[in-house]
């Protein structure tokens, strides 16, 4: 995992679930479940990476797990974001986007560097 | 324990372990599998196909698993040492709250710890100075030795001594061994620094003295050329500069005046340093042959043994090479002497006073120990008292403590609030004990250190003691209520509550209580013995009555007056002094009693020796040169014969008075009268014994007589300058002092002239009692205070814990006087136990103490009466506002709060 490659899919996956926990608290299953829908399938995310993400996350203190009772009647570990996990978001989401913008403009510019 | 009424949140989780982490891994990816594998089948696939697909999407599962707990235990670890931290934190402001919150209880636990860290402190500073330490500023003290030098004497065994004459000092030095030597003489000269002249202390020092030392001058120089450039230098001590120049800088070249004669000021010594010795200096001056003070042709003077010698082997050179050299030196030297000893030696002793195995420990330093003895004692009683207080905080929040332990507050928990809190009283202990070192250790210092010591700047050494007590104090005192903890069973405490006190705590108190009352019997009797000592040596008959009597000593320097002046100064000032009113007799004399006293040979016509004198435990004949009134003003009654006149004058035969003993020994048949002997050689006329004077003592404590005779102060050649007088007042002495100095240096101001009372002269002979008293009498009523404190807590707190039983019982109609009488029953065993275990302590302790007290037995019935009755009085003040307390319990109210 020490190569950039991955370091970039890690900090992406990170965001993907910061924002999926902003909607509410859900556990690792329903996580997944909900990347590979808001990215209309294309994004198929590995389930031991996502695990992985989500328990550094908590190290990190950005998420907090909780065990909970699910409708089914079955114990889960449901993360909800912290106050940081938030604050995290908001500055990774502004942050992800300038250089969404940026790589549009270099991705589109002609020879003399405008877009 | 824990303040709050709301038990910590951490602490009611199950604590991190690597099971539990493992575990909810595991439930975790497990609930992933079955989620997935319930869709599955929810979209028709048959379970086993399903959980077979949804292992597989998901990968390697086992390797997930340890990634998560890797992860998951990294950062329980993380997370427990920073909460452990913050915890502490939180429990340390709680403790100090909770201790804000009970004033009363906080400062009476500080105050008595402060008290007995400071006293351990202090004490222990000073017997690091006075027996541990070597004198300060000294370059690797523990190379450094003085020089002892042991003889046979021809009647009396061996004798050590301290010093050697001049004349062997100089066959060693010239013999170059290989150790480097120096030797000092200490002086006590008349100094005048700015107008007024005063007695100092004044070192005269061979040329290697300080360097061998290693000692450096804060400012100016030590001396270099003793015979020549520097014959007449001058270095200050450090307390001489600031006191008298104000410690400036430009005395450097400065002329001051020792003896009759101008000294150049050349440097100043550190601040506290004295030399190779313990006792303060006021200036180091060069040793030659000139040197003031000394008398002429002393170097080569072969019986005058003036000059203390110290040495540091070369590298390479062990003690015992260099004793063997030493004394080979000796003997040679000794040997080429009349009547050569041929078994001289050289002993080499450390410069630390507590490793000096010949000299037996000064009075100062055994009492000194005997303190810290004490003061140990103190701590023990201060650290038992807050134990206790403590304990019966503990005992009285079982129900608080037994609630947060079911809620799963940890136990260790508890015990950690239990030391957070006795950390808390200890440094504030600690803080307070400073202080009151700062402020206490000179004046404790004054009391046992020569005077003018200073302390040595070791204010690091001080302060890790000080601390170290405070932590040792606050461990000790966390032990008896932490374990109570520990054992208290849950169970028990939430059905009993508050009020059921568990047998283990009140045991543990009632045993501290006694240890208290125990120490405080101790130091009691150890104060009532230093109090009977003091007062028996008080009462000592020593001949001379002298608490109406002031000395005045003059110096009339060496070389400004002579003798005829000096006789014409000291009769006009005695005739000044007889119209003085209030005094009733003046005599003069030439030393003082209790001051160094003078012997020359003696020689009875006909006789070889002395009779009695060396067997029957009698001292040597020593006299006095006194004038006609010298009897009368000191209030010694003649026996027999006559008293001096005026006829015995310096032309007239020669006469002597004796003392009665002396009468006796040397004449048993009673005829002393008329009979004569030869003061100072055989060949010297007889002097004729005119008259027969009572026994006087020659020190206050003397266990062997010395004998005395008395010579008419005109027929003794003076050759010293030094003169007293003494004054018998009819008032007290202190209120003649001042008009007694305005009469002497009104004949005339050229000597110096120093007044002070005869009682004085005795204060150094009393003082280990005087300081003994004053301690122990200290400690002893702190040690009955705070354990009466202690009394009274456990009392008070029983008489809590029991006012549902005393409702009751008081609701029965028992009789107020029953009430009393188990209160005062339940303090009255406490303390009867005490003290009986305490007496024994006593008995045994004081037994080590005997050889500090003065024909005082350490079981002294008395002494032991007045303690054990001090305490019962302790023990009845302390149950008083409990039992009164008891009494007045109101069963309607006792049993409602139930």
């Amino acid at each position: 995992m020490g190569d950039t490659g991955l370091d970039l899919l890690r900090g992406t996956l990170d965001l993907m679930l910061l924002k999926a926990l902003a909607w509410q608290p859900m556990h690792g299953y329903a996580a997944a479940k909900w990347v590979r829908a808001a990215s209309k399938d294309t994004l198929d995310v590995d389930d031991r990476a996502l695990y992985i993400a989500l328990h550094r996350l908590e190290a990190r203190k950005l998420i907090k797990g909780r065990w909970q009772t699910t409708a089914t009647g079955r114990k889960a570990k449901c993360y909800e974001l912290t106050a940081a996990g938030r604050a995290r978001l908001k500055a990774d989401v502004s942050q992800w986007e300038q250089y969404v913008r940026a790589m549009g403009h270099v991705l589109t510019a002609d020879p003399a560097g405008q877009s | 324990m824990i303040d709050d009424t709301t038990p910590d949140r951490r602490a009611l989780e199950l604590p991190a372990n690597r099971g539990r982490i493992g575990r909810a891994v595991d439930a975790e990816l497990a609930f992933h599998i079955d989620e997935r594998v319930r869709e599955l089948v929810a979209s028709g696939v048959d379970a086993t196909t399903a959980r077979a697909r949804a292992t597989a999407e998901f990968g390697d599962l086992e390797a997930a698993r340890l990634d998560l707990r890797r992860i998951d235990e990294l950062a329980a670890r993380r997370s427990w040492i920073s909460e452990s931290v913050a915890d502490l934190f939180t429990d340390a402001r709680r403790s100090a709250r909770g201790l804000l919150r009970r004033p009363a209880y906080a400062l009476v636990a500080i105050a008595t710890l402060a008290l007995g860290i400071g006293a351990n402190s202090t004490m222990f500073s000073l017997v690091d100075r006075l027996l541990l330490s070597a004198p300060p500023y000294i370059r690797d003290p523990d190379a450094v030795v003085r020089l002892r030098f042991d003889n046979a004497q021809p009647q009396s065994g061996r004798i050590t001594w301290v010093r050697a004459p001049y004349d062997f000092y100089r066959v060693l030095t010239e013999a170059q061994p290989r150790f480097d030597v120096a030797g000092t003489t200490a002086l006590a000269m008349t100094m005048r620094v700015n107008t007024e002249p005063r007695a100092a202390t004044i070192v005269a020092t061979t040329p290697r003295y300080f360097a061998l030392l290693g000692v450096q001058p804060v400012i100016g120089r030590f001396p270099i050329d003793h015979d020549a450039s520097d014959a007449r230098s001058v270095v200050l001590s450090h307390a001489l500069w600031t006191r008298e120049l104000g410690g400036a800088t430009d005395v450097i070249g400065r002329d001051i005046t020792i003896g009759e004669e101008t000294f150049r000021v050349i440097g100043v010594a550190p601040r506290g340093f004295t030399g190779d010795g313990i006792e303060p200096v006021d200036a180091w001056i060069p040793l030659t042959e000139s040197t003031p003070g000394l008398p002429r042709g002393w170097q080569t003077a072969q019986f005058d043994r003036r000059i203390s010698v110290v040495a540091r082997p070369a590298a390479g050179v062990t003690p015992t090479a260099m004793n063997a050299e030493a004394t080979r030196h000796y003997l040679a030297w000794s040997m080429a002497q009349p009547n050569g000893d041929t078994t001289a030696r050289v002993l080499l002793r450390s410069l630390v006073p507590g490793r000096d195995s010949d000299g037996a420990m000064t009075p100062e330093s055994r009492v000194a120990v005997w303190l810290q003895a004490v003061s140990v004692l103190v701590l023990i009683i201060a650290v038992a008292n807050v134990a206790n207080l403590l304990l019966l905080r503990a005992i009285d929040r079982r129900r608080e403590t037994a609630v947060c332990m079911a809620l799963g507050v940890g136990r260790i928990r508890l015990v950690r609030h239990i030391m957070l809190e006795s950390l808390w009283l200890g440094g504030m202990a600690a803080v307070i004990a400073a202080v009151l070192a700062r402020w206490a250790g000179p004046f404790l210092w004054r009391l046992l250190l020569p005077a003018g010591a200073e302390s040595s700047v070791t204010p690091w050494r001080d302060a890790a003691v000080v601390g170290a007590l405070a932590l040792g104090s606050a461990l000790a005192m966390t032990v008896v209520p932490a374990l109570l903890q520990l054992k208290t069973p849950t169970n028990d405490a939430l059905r009993n509550g508050a009020r059921g006190a568990s047998r283990r705590g009140t045991v543990a108190g009632d045993v501290l209580v006694v240890v208290q009352v125990a120490c405080a019997v101790v130091l009691l009797v150890g104060s009532g013995l230093f109090v009977r000592s003091l007062l028996r040596v008080s009462a000592l008959d020593l001949g001379f009555q002298l608490d109406r009597v002031l000395a005045v000593r003059t110096d009339h320097g060496q070389s400004r007056a002579d003798s005829a002046v000096v006789d014409r100064f000291l009769r006009d000032a005695a005739d000044r002094l007889r119209g003085l009113p209030g005094v009733t007799h003046v005599a003069a004399g030439l030393t003082a009693p209790y001051k160094p006293s003078m012997t020359v040979p003696v020689f009875l016509p006909g006789r070889t020796e002395l009779p009695g004198v060396g067997q029957n435990a009698l001292g040597y004949p020593s006299f006095f040169a006194v004038s006609p009134e010298f009897f009368a003003t000191m209030g010694l009654t003649m026996v027999s014969g006559r008293g001096f006149g005026l006829a015995d004058a310096g032309s007239a035969p020669r006469v002597v008075i004796v003392d009665a003993t002396m009468a006796r020994t040397f004449w048993p048949d009673g005829d002393a009268l008329g009979k004569c002997f030869h003061v100072g050689a055989d060949t010297a006329p007889c002097r004729t014994i005119v008259g027969i004077v009572e026994d006087s003592k020659r020190t206050p404590i003397e266990t062997a007589h010395s004998l005395r005779y008395y010579l008419p102060l005109a027929q003794v050649p003076t050759g010293r300058m030094e003169r007293y007088l003494f004054v018998r007042t009819a008032r007290t002495p202190a209120s003649m002092v001042a008009p007694v100095r305005a009469a002497v240096t009104a004949v005339s101001a050229t000597p110096f002239v120093e007044v002070f009372p005869m009682t004085e002269v005795l204060d150094p002979y009393t003082k280990p009692w005087r300081l003994g008293r004053a301690v122990f009498v200290a400690f002893g009523v702190l040690a009955t205070v705070i354990a009466t404190i202690g009394l009274y807590g456990v009392i008070a707190f029983g008489v809590t814990q029991r006012r549902r039983e005393l409702g009751i019982r008081i609701a029965l109609g028992a009789p107020r006087s029953r009430v009393l009488r188990s209160v005062a029953l339940s303090a009255g065993v406490r303390m009867a136990i005490g003290c009986v275990v305490g007496a024994a302590g006593a008995v045994v302790l004081g037994r080590r103490l005997h050889d500090l007290l003065f024909r005082t037995s350490p079981t002294d019935p008395l002494v032991f009466t007045v303690a054990l009755g001090i305490v019962v009085l302790a023990t009845l003040a302390a149950c008083a506002v409990p039992a009164w307390r008891a009494v007045r319990v109101d069963p309607t109210v006792s049993l409602r709060s139930e």
